[in-house]
C-alpha cells in the first residue's frame, strides 16, 4: 500500500486517524503470501503421482509386478480417503469450508488412484464383464458422492465429466470439441439431454437449498453442452435446420433470464457468442449461399452491421446487469 | 505521452489502493465508499466477459470492413506491394479509431484493446509485404511500433513484445558479425536482458511510472526469462544447431557445453534464493516455473530415470514439498505465509480452479478393448466413443 497516498487521502478527511494508523501498521510488516505457489505445487504434484502411476500400471500389465503396483494405487486411494474422513468438517446441505488446501488435493489424489484401480481392475481381470457401464457407472457414483460429501467443487466436476462418458460424450472443456464426432445425431440428441440433465440438477440445488453453490458448476456445463450439441444440430440435420435454429432461440431466452436473473455476465457473454453463430449460420445459409460474389458483398455488409448492433447489445446489457 | 486520461488514471489506481486496505481490513467500508466518491473513475470500463465480447466483435466487425474495401478494389491481378498498402492504410485508421475511442473514455473496454492490436498487426504485415524487409530490420520496426504503442497506450503485453523486439534487434545485428559473435551471442543476450531487467527494477518504484506497473512488470519477466532461455543448454545447442549449421550429431555437444550446463542449473536457483531473500514475487514465481525447464533440459539428453518412475517420485516429492510448507508458514514467517491474500474479483476463483481440476482427471477409459492405454489423467478422456 501507498502511505504516502493514504497520508493525503487523510490529510482531505477522507480517511480517519485510526485508520491511518492501521494501514500504517500493516505496511511495515509485508508479508508475501505463497498461498498459490503451494497450490500450483500439489495441483502439479497429483497430476504428476496420478499420470505416472497410470502409466507405470500399463507398462507392467504383463509381469509380476503388477500385483504390487495395484495394491499401491489401492493403498494410495485408501490412505487418502482415510485421511480425508479423519480431517472432515461436518456435513452440511450449505457450503462448507474447506480444512485447507492440502486436504482439497489429497481428497483429489485419492480420487483420481481409484479411478485407476476401477479402470486397471477392469481391463485385467474383467470385473465387470463386457458391460462397460458399470465400469463408468462406479466412479461416477463415487465421484458424486466424494463431490457432496466433502464440498469439493474440483470432484464435481470430474463426476460431471464421468456422467458425459457414462453417457457417450466427452464433457472435458478442453476436449469438448475435439473429441466429440458431431456428425452422429444420437451424439447431439445425448448432448442435449444431457444438458437438460443438468440444467435441472442445477435448478434442483437452489430450490432444494442443497449445496446451492454447486449450481453454477451445473449450469457452466449444462449450458456448453445444450449450445454445442444445438448448434450441431443445426448443422447436421440440413432439412430441418429451422427447427434446431428455433430451439437454439429457445435457449438462448432461457439463459438470457437466467443471466439477467444471477447478474451474470459470464452466462450473458457465452450465450450472446453462440447464438451469433447459429443466427449468423441460418441468415447465410438462407440468404447469401447462392449469391456469388454479390453474396459475399452482402455477408461482409451483415457481419459489419451485427457486430455493432451486439456492441451496443452489449453496453446496454453490461449497464442493465451491473446497476441490478 | 499517455493517451488515457491521467486524472483517471490516478483515480484507478486510488480505488485500487483503497480495496486493498479494505481487503487487509485498515480502513472502513465507509470510508472505502467516500474515497471512491470523491475520485470518481470517468472512464468507461465494461465487466471482463463484457471487455471480452467486445475485443472479438471489434476484430469481426474490422476483419468484414477489411474484407469489404478489399473486394471493391482488388482483383486477381493485384500485387503484394498494393495490398500492403492498403494494410497499412487500415493500420492508420484502426489508430485514428484508437485514438478517437480513448478521446470516448473507453479504458481497457475491449474496444481499445483490439484496436491497438490491429494497428499493429496490419501496420507491421503491411510493411513486409510492400517492402521485402530484412528480419534486421523487421525487428527494428516490431521495436519502434510495440515500444510507441506501449508508451502511449500503456498496454502491458504491448511492452513485453518490444521488450523482446529489442533483445532480437541486439541477436540480429550482432550474429551477422562474423564466427566470433556467433558463438558468444547468448553472452550479449544475457548482457542486455541483466540490463534491461536491473533498470526497470530500478526505475519501477519511481512516481512517474505509476501507470507503467504492469508494463514494468512484463518487462521484468521477459528479461528474466530471456536471460535463462539464452544460458539454456537445449536452446543454445539447439538454435546455434538450426541456425549456424553446426551439424552437430546426436550426442555431441557444443563448444564450452558445460558452461551453459552449470547456467541452466544454476539461473533458476539464484532466481528463487534472491526472490525469497528479497521477498520478491516475480523472481520467486519465474524460479519455480524455470525448475520446470531444468528438468526437461535434463532429462531430453540424459535418461536418467525411466519417465513414469520420475513421475511419481516427482509427484511425490512435490506433494511432500507443498505439505511441508503449508504447515510451516500457517502462522506468517520470515515475511512469508500459505494462507490467501489479495483481492480477487475475477470470477469466482475457485469455480475456475475446479474447472482447472476437470482438466488432468478425465473419465475412466474402456478399459475392455484392448492395448488402449489410459494415463490416468493426462491423457484421459480418449475413448468415450459411441460404444456407450
Amino acid at each position: 500500500m501507498n502511505l504516502s497516498l493514504f497520508e493525503r487521502l487523510n490529510g482531505e478527511g477522507l480517511i480517519s486517524n485510526e485508520s491511518l494508523e492501521k494501514i500504517k501498521l500493516q505496511s511495515g510488516k509485508k508479508i508475501l503470501s505463497v498461498h498459490w505457489e503451494l497450490k500450483t505445487i500439489l495441483y502439479l504434484g497429483v497430476l504428476l503421482l496420478t499420470s505416472g502411476l497410470g502409466v507405470l500400471v500399463y507398462k507392467n500389465i504383463d509381469s509380476i509386478g503388477h500385483m504390487a503396483v495395484l495394491i499401491f494405487i489401492a493403498l494410495v486411494s485408501a490412505s487418502g480417503y482415510f485421511y480425508c474422513f479423519k480431517n472432515k468438517p461436518a456435513f452440511s446441505t450449505g457450503k462448507v469450508e474447506s480444512p485447507g488446501s492440502f486436504f482439497d488435493y489429497i481428497l483429489l489424489l485419492a480420487s483420481l488412484c481409484f479411478i485407476i484401480f476401477i479402470g486397471y481392475w477392469q481391463y485385467q481381470y474383467e470385473v465387470f464383464g463386457n458391460r462397460f457401464g458399470l465400469a463408468g457407472f462406479i466412479p461416477m457414483v463415487v465421484f458424486f458422492f466424494t463431490a457432496y460429501a466433502f464440498d469439493h467443487l474440483g470432484i464435481l466436476c470430474l463426476a460431471i465429466t464421468n456422467l458425459g462418458a457414462w453417457a457417450g460424450i466427452v464433457v472435458t472443456p478442453s476436449k469438448i470439441l475435439k473429441e466429440n464426432d458431431f456428425n452422429s445425431g444420437t451424439l447431439i440428441l445425448t448432448g442435449l439431454l444431457l444438458g437438460i440433465l443438468l440444467i435441472l440438477a442445477a435448478k434442483a440445488s437452489i430450490q432444494k437449498k442443497f449445496k446451492a453453490h454447486f449450481a453454477f458448476t451445473y449450469t457452466n456445463f449444462g449450458m456448453h453442452i445444450l449450445f454445442i450439441s444445438c448448434l450441431a444440430g443445426l448443422f447436421h440435420f440440413e432439412s430441418i435446420y429451422l427447427l434446431w435454429f428455433l430451439l437454439l432461440i429457445g435457449i438462448a431466452w432461457y439463459f438470457y433470464m437466467e443471466s439477467v436473473h444471477q447478474g451474470s455476465f459470464y452466462l450473458l457473454l457465452m450465450l450472446t457468442l453462440y447464438s451469433y453463430i447459429g443466427i449468423s449460420y441460418t441468415i447465410i445459409h438462407m440468404l447469401f449461399w447462392n449469391m456469388q460474389t454479390f453474396g459475399f458483398y452482402l455477408l461482409c455488409l451483415y457481419f459489419i452491421s451485427s457486430g455493432i448492433g451486439l456492441v451496443f447489445f452489449l453496453v446496454r446489457m453490461n449497464k442493465k446487469l451491473k446497476s441490478s | 505521452m499517455i493517451a488515457y486520461n491521467i486524472n483517471s488514471l490516478d483515480n484507478i489506481y486510488i480505488h485500487q489502493q483503497v480495496d486493498e486496505a479494505l481487503h487487509e481490513k485498515c480502513i472502513e467500508k465507509e470510508e472505502m465508499d467516500t474515497c471512491k466518491k470523491h475520485y470518481l473513475i470517468g472512464f468507461y470500463m465494461p465487466n471482463f466477459f463484457i471487455r471480452l465480447g467486445l475485443f472479438l466483435l471489434t476484430i469481426i466487425i474490422f476483419i468484414f470492413t477489411f474484407g469489404f474495401f478489399a473486394l471493391l478494389f482488388f482483383s486477381t491481378g493485384s500485387t503484394d506491394t498494393s495490398f500492403g498498402v492498403m494494410c497499412v492504410f487500415f493500420g492508420l485508421i484502426a489508430y485514428g479509431a484508437l485514438e478517437f475511442m480513448i478521446r470516448k473514455n473507453h479504458f481497457r473496454s475491449g474496444v481499445d484493446d483490439a484496436l491497438l492490436w490491429i494497428t499493429a498487426t496490419l501496420i507491421v504485415a503491411g510493411l513486409n509485404l510492400a517492402t521485402g524487409i530484412s528480419s534486421l530490420g523487421n525487428v527494428v520496426l516490431i521495436f519502434i511500433i510495440a515500444f510507441y504503442l506501449s508508451l502511449r497506450f500503456i498496454d502491458a503485453v504491448m511492452s513485453a513484445v518490444s521488450c523482446l523486439a529489442c533483445l532480437a534487434v541486439f541477436f540480429f545485428s550482432y550474429t551477422k558479425m562474423g564466427p566470433a559473435a556467433k558463438a558468444s551471442v547468448p553472452f550479449l543476450i544475457m548482457i542486455t536482458s541483466a540490463i534491461i531487467y536491473f533498470l526497470t527494477n530500478k526505475e519501477a518504484g519511481r512516481d512517474k511510472f505509476l501507470h507503467y506497473a504492469n508494463c514494468f512488470l512484463l518487462i521484468k519477466i521477459s528479461a528474466l526469462l530471456c536471460f535463462y532461455l539464452a544460458a539454456n543448454y537445449y536452446v543454445v545447442r539447439e538454435m546455434s544447431n538450426a541456425m549456424f549449421d553446426l551439424q552437430l550429431k546426436e550426442g555431441e555437444s557444443i563448444p564450452f557445453g558445460w558452461i551453459f550446463w552449470i547456467l541452466t542449473i544454476l539461473i533458476p536457483l539464484i532466481y528463487i534464493a534472491r526472490g525469497i531473500q528479497k521477498r520478491d514475487p516475480v523472481l520467486l514465481r519465474v524460479g519455480l516455473v524455470l525448475i520446470a525447464a531444468i528438468i526437461f533440459t535434463v532429462r531430453y539428453y540424459y535418461h536418467i530415470l525411466p519417465l513414469e518412475i520420475a513421475m511419481i517420485t516427482g509427484g511425490i516429492i512435490m506433494i511432500g514439498i507443498a505439505y511441508v510448507f503449508i504447515q510451516y508458514l500457517k502462522k506468517p514467517k520470515y515475511g512469508f505465509s500459505s494462507s490467501e491474500s489479495g483481492v480477487y474479483d475475477f470470477m469466482n476463483i475457485t469455480q475456475v480452479e475446479s474447472i482447472i481440476i476437470s482438466e488432468i482427471g478425465g473419465p475412466v477409459q474402456q478399459p475392455a478393448i484392448p492395448q488402449t492405454k489410459f494415463g490416468g489423467g493426462s491423457g484421459g478422456g480418449g475413448g468415450a466413443g459411441g460404444e456407450f
